[in-house]
């Protein structure tokens, strides 16, 4: 073990806790001893297994393959969705960027269109909706040409792929003033508007998938650029723009 | 009207762009606006004159310029209250720590309250100028001006009104090109670089008047004493 | 447990040359009339690959499809954390590959423990993965001029990789996520998350159900279906420490299990040798960086055991880059279970290193030098990051540590050509099922497999069983489901109300670690009957002392666990069993008895050319079946890296 028992850091942790969707909420604050080489839910598990042993229920938060991908982890710490690192979800942002002493906050995500369910859990099945809206290309299986039958620009591929690495997370909707979901829904237009394969849909999928994000009660972007800064995979607002455009140009010039 | 046309101005994109098209409107008129006041210093007072009269010249075309001017005014705020009421909405219960991610600035943040002072001191301007012009109340509309901004009460009010119209542009000129979707590896550094220098150049162009009056009255009072 | 197998399984491969069984099987399958595939209702477990794919191919067809899966969203099954790359034999690359060299090395590096003819058939339909994800906007790496790159990966000696930077899986599944979507949003696809498969149910011998729990507020839902698919992954959280998402479980394979579904190899798991190692006990789980590192990196220890010096100051002479020592031909780019298995010696020796002793350096100080660090980190940049952020070492200028890690498990429910469980109905597609991988996986293979499933192959012959059996309207007021309702409702009650002193966790922790001491990357009789021991006792200690707190009605994640932990505690022991009767080594299945003069895994063709499956009874022994494996085509010869 890299760390032993002297070098483990104390803190105290305000963790936001409820017991269902309307109920009212409060921080619970526990004392917690943990090596700084834990990750930040293996912290949370260690406050788990202490409240349980007390006969305190676990402190409930959505995770899953903890190396950054899946983007089912979320909460704001100290105000800053997925904690002060840049470009780190909440699961790779280890203890040793804390101090020994140091308090810290935990929220769950916080917007009209994620409903917190439990403690820090939220619903974020707007997304899902706002991609059932069209943030696909209709191609059904076994009708697709050869995979070189369309060339396609490597700068185009790499910037497609930009904004692909999207992880549906929710942070960017966590750090906006306004609660918008531009960004997670730009990266799915961009990426798809940048690729040949995603053309004959450009028009039609920026309207339906702005008008789904608009009907679920996200709000407007306002151009803070706070998404871009929580975002892990760090998706440019550059990706915004190209969402307005395609959103102006399908308006006002459909091309059908 | 045609659907896509409301369908248009009421997604939040589009709100966006009518936000931007309007505002640089309005950013536009400013310039002239400034470029107009300089007359004040080519010319002193008389030039001054000579351009308002010029302006009153133009008669309905004047009126015509100012009543769309209006328009763009009243939709730009009205825009403007019905997103922030929107974005309010978005995040009924707010964080109770918070913090900025480090993009935001004090200016983008502050986009409404800055609108908002900008908009009771159009109130104040119109009142201080084009009112009364309009009836006819003031002779000499450059030596009303000078007057006005050479006291201690009016220059701090028209400097107020100003750096809040300077934080305002800070953020907006540049939001505009982004909400408009005017992005371009090439190009953005430079029109974001534009954008800043011309609000700037703005706010310092428009607060140079009250400092102006005040430093030159003053030293003219004091020549006289 | 008997050693008796009994029953021959019946694989239902279908005659004929190799490489016309797959073209001649669907011409003889029954169709179902595209009219009235709207009349059949298809349950889909999981959405991963094999499930999102599956899912969203049926409902293109015309089928009337519901979707589960126990992550807050279809997009967040872990497919998505695989890296690499997926194969194909696209022979873009004119580097000599083709559908028949893909099949072959498949074999081989299952080591010829896997079915000649879906492995060709896997290779086949290899081509139209990648048309497919290509057509639905998946970013695939590109040349230059616009055309798709490929990689040698996992030691191929072709080129036939396709990948997208390291996160492979991520925009494949995101593609499949998206046809899903596109189906859920034409009301094809009824699509229900944070919901959890409990058991499933059986109508005359048929799967015409399951019951699954709302893990929000608990309730019971039952539904009944012409078919169950069951794409709900791998087993590798049995170890407790793994490469897997923390929701990966066996629980859906369990159950089916328990009603009559086979479970075939079970002790075939693949470790994978580039894992950050375990740094401390409350490590939750382990993570995987992408074996493409070993196209560069050099693995060596120490020469000396106990040599406690940091890295860079052991001199040139004094390490031992073992890998390329004992393997001069494939060097540090030896198949996995290889790679592992030379990890854990040295480390067994005592040349480990870090503060544990159990890791071996990965080193790219030559690579560096020779290809300049802009390289290193254009190939490698978002690995190197992730191995900083986790261990906090810079690896540009100290040597990676690694050590293998559970990534992985080939065993899985037995399943014939079609795919279709022993029970009439259940089909079981991608890692859930035991078919293509033999006993060793090959890199980049894993996507590729439930990515055939879920998208070419079930879709074709789903109607062998759709068309092929008289299935009478079964509602859910049917008395199989009435029944197995309860017993899930029983069984999660049971867990509130052992109320003992000890948490899940901790008894999670205990079993992974009996499971990885004792049926880990090398195994022996004594350790393995010690391990089935061990694991009985740790089981009668759980329903005695576990304590579950909270309620069944609300959103309750120790509850989740708990149920999880139930059912590995239960399939532990026949994993550990099956890698007791299985008396030789292949693969991933390294016994030690069963090993040449240097080491190297001595399989038994006479004995164990066979896949095991184990039949479930209830309150005996299970039984075991066997199915022979044939190799018409291949010639089997012991695998040889040197």
């Amino acid at each position: 073990m890299t760390a032993s028992a002297t070098d483990d850091l104390t803190l105290t942790v305000h963790v936001w806790c409820q017991a269902g969707p309307d109920q009212p909420g409060d921080f619970v604050t526990s004392e917690v001893s943990v090596s700084p080489d834990t990750s930040f839910l293996e912290m949370l598990d260690c406050l788990n297994e202490q409240r349980m042993a007390g006969g305190q229920e676990a402190i409930a938060f959505d995770h899953d393959c903890r190396e950054g991908i899946c983007g089912a982890c979320s909460l704001v710490i100290d105000g800053k969705p997925h904690g002060p690192e840049q470009e780190t979800t909440t699961c790779q942002l280890h203890m040793r960027t804390f101090n020994d002493g140091d308090a810290i906050y935990v929220e769950p995500f916080r917007a009209k269109g994620f409903p917190v369910l439990r403690d820090l859990v939220v619903d974020r099945s707007a997304f899902d909706r706002i991609q059932q809206a069209g943030g696909y290309v209709s191609v059904n299986t076994g009708s697709a040409p050869d995979a070189h039958a369309v060339p396609v620009p490597k700068p185009a591929a790499e910037e497609a792929f930009d904004a692909a690495a999207c992880i549906g997370c929710g942070a960017c909707v966590a750090a906006c003033p306004n609660a918008s979901a531009m960004l997670f829904v730009a990266a799915k237009v961009s990426q798809l508007a940048l690729l040949p394969q995603g053309a004959p849909e450009r028009d039609a999928r920026a309207l339906s998938m702005v008008e789904a994000m608009d009907g679920e009660g996200f709000g407007n972007c306002t151009n803070h650029f706070e998404c871009a800064a929580a975002c892990p995979k760090a998706i440019p607002v550059t990706h915004i723009a190209r969402l307005n455009r395609e959103f102006l140009r399908s308006s006002l010039m459909p091309r059908s | 009207m045609p659907s896509w046309i409301g369908r248009f101005l009421s997604s939040s994109v589009g709100k966006k762009t009518v936000m931007a098209l309007t505002g640089l409107s309005l950013v536009g008129f400013l310039v002239v606006h400034l470029l107009g006041n300089f007359t004040l210093y080519t010319g002193g007072i008389e030039g001054f004159n000579e351009y308002a009269a010029k302006l009153e010249d133009l008669g309905g075309l004047l009126m015509a310029a100012e009543v769309g001017l209006f328009a763009i005014f009243v939709i730009h705020m009205g825009l403007a209250l019905r997103i922030a009421r929107e974005n309010k909405r978005a995040r009924q219960e707010n964080y109770r720590i918070r913090a900025t991610m480090g993009n935001s600035t004090a200016a983008s943040r502050s986009m409404a309250i800055t609108g908002m002072i900008v908009g009771l001191f159009l109130i104040v301007h119109i009142i201080d100028f084009r009112v009364p012009t309009l009836f006819g109340e003031i002779d000499n509309i450059g030596e009303a001006v000078v007057a006005r901004l050479s006291s201690p009460v009016g220059a701090t009010i028209y400097l107020i009104g100003i750096l809040a119209l300077g934080l305002h542009l800070r953020h907006a000129i540049q939001s505009a090109f982004q909400s408009l979707g005017l992005e371009n590896p090439n190009w953005s550094p430079l029109l974001r670089l534009g954008a800043q220098t011309l609000a700037w150049a703005l706010a310092v162009g428009f607060a140079s008047f009250p400092i102006y009056c005040l430093l030159t009255t003053g030293a003219a009072s004091a020549a006289a004493n | 447990m008997t050693t008796q197998p009994n029953t021959q399984l019946h694989d239902n491969v279908p005659g004929g040359p190799l490489d016309e069984k797959w073209t001649k099987h669907k011409f003889d399958l029954k169709l179902v009339n595209p009219a009235n595939r709207r009349k059949f209702e298809i349950l889909v477990v999981g959405t991963g690959l094999a499930g999102a794919s599956a899912a969203a191919t049926l409902a293109e067809m015309g089928y009337s499809v519901t979707s589960f899966c126990v992550q807050d969203s279809a997009r967040r099954a872990h497919s998505i954390a695989a890296q690499g790359g997926i194969n194909a034999a696209k022979n873009y690359k004119n580097d000599g590959d083709s559908v028949h060299r893909l099949f072959y090395d498949t074999i081989k590096g299952g080591d010829y423990r896997a079915r000649e003819g879906n492995v060709h058939r896997l290779a086949e339909v290899s081509r139209q993965i990648i048309d497919q994800c290509v057509a639905q906007g998946v970013p695939f790496a590109r040349e230059y001029g616009g055309l798709l790159d490929n990689r040698s990966f996992g030691g191929a000696q072709v080129a036939r990789t396709f990948y997208a930077r390291g996160q492979t899986g991520q925009q494949l599944l995101l593609g499949a996520y998206g046809a899903l979507m596109r189906q859920v949003n034409a009301g094809r696809v009824k699509l229900h998350v944070r919901k959890e498969m409990v058991d499933l149910v059986e109508v005359d011998g048929i799967a015409r159900g399951i019951v699954t729990r709302d893990l929000t507020n608990g309730k019971f839902e039952r539904w009944a279906g012409h078919a169950v698919l069951l794409c709900s992954g791998g087993y590798g959280n049995v170890f407790y420490l793994s490469t897997n998402a923390k929701a990966s479980n066996v629980t859906a394979a369990w159950r089916a299990h328990k009603r009559g579904a086979f479970f075939a190899n079970p002790c075939y798991t693949q470790i994978h040798p580039t894992c950050i190692p375990v740094h401390g006990e409350f490590q939750s789980k382990l993570t995987l960086m992408s074996e493409s590192l070993r196209n560069d990196g050099r693995v060596w220890v120490p020469q000396d055991d106990g040599d406690a010096r940091a890295a860079g100051t052991i001199p040139e002479g004094e390490r031992d880059y073992y890998l390329e020592r004992k393997y001069p031909s494939f060097g540090n780019l030896v198949p996995r279970d290889v790679a592992s298995r030379n990890a854990k010696q040295v480390c067994d020796a005592g040349r480990g290193v870090g503060t544990t002793g159990k890791a071996v350096y990965l080193d790219f100080r030559d690579a560096i030098k020779r290809d300049g660090r802009d390289m290193i980190q254009a190939r490698y940049g978002n690995l190197f990051d992730m191995y900083a952020r986790i261990t906090g070492e810079d690896p540009y200028s100290v040597p990676m540590r690694i050590f293998p890690a559970v990534h992985y498990t080939m065993g899985g429910l037995w399943v014939d050509y079609n795919l279709e469980s022993t029970v009439p109905g259940l089909f079981v597609l991608g890692e859930a099922n035991f078919s293509d991988h033999g006993a060793n996986r090959l890199g980049a293979s894993a996507l590729m497999q439930g990515l055939a499933d879920g998208y070419f192959v079930v879709p074709a012959t789903i109607a062998s069983h759709l068309a092929g059996r008289v299935l009478q309207p079964v509602d859910t007021s049917h008395d199989a489901f009435a029944q197995a309702e309860a017993a899930s409702r029983q069984r999660f009650q049971a867990l509130l109300e052992v109320q003992g002193s000890r948490t899940v966790d901790s008894f999670h922790r205990e079993l992974g670690l009996i499971c990885w001491d004792q049926c880990g990357m090398s195994r022996n009789r004594a350790d393995l009957e010690k391990a089935i021991s061990s694991i009985r006792t740790l089981r009668e200690a759980f329903w005695q002392d576990v304590r579950v707190l909270g309620d069944a009605q609300s959103l309750n994640q120790n509850l989740e666990h708990a149920g999880r932990v139930a059912d590995f505690m239960e399939f532990g022991e026949l994993m550990v069993n099956d890698a007791l009767q299985r008396e030789e080594s292949c693969g991933g299945h390294f016994r030690e008895e069963h090993q040449t003069d240097e080491n190297e895994a001595k399989r038994n063709d006479e004995d164990f050319c066979h896949v095991t499956a184990w039949e479930h009874r209830d309150g005996k022994p299970s039984q075991r079946h066997d199915e022979e494996l044939k190799f018409e085509s291949v010639h089997l010869s012991t695998r040889s890296y040197k």
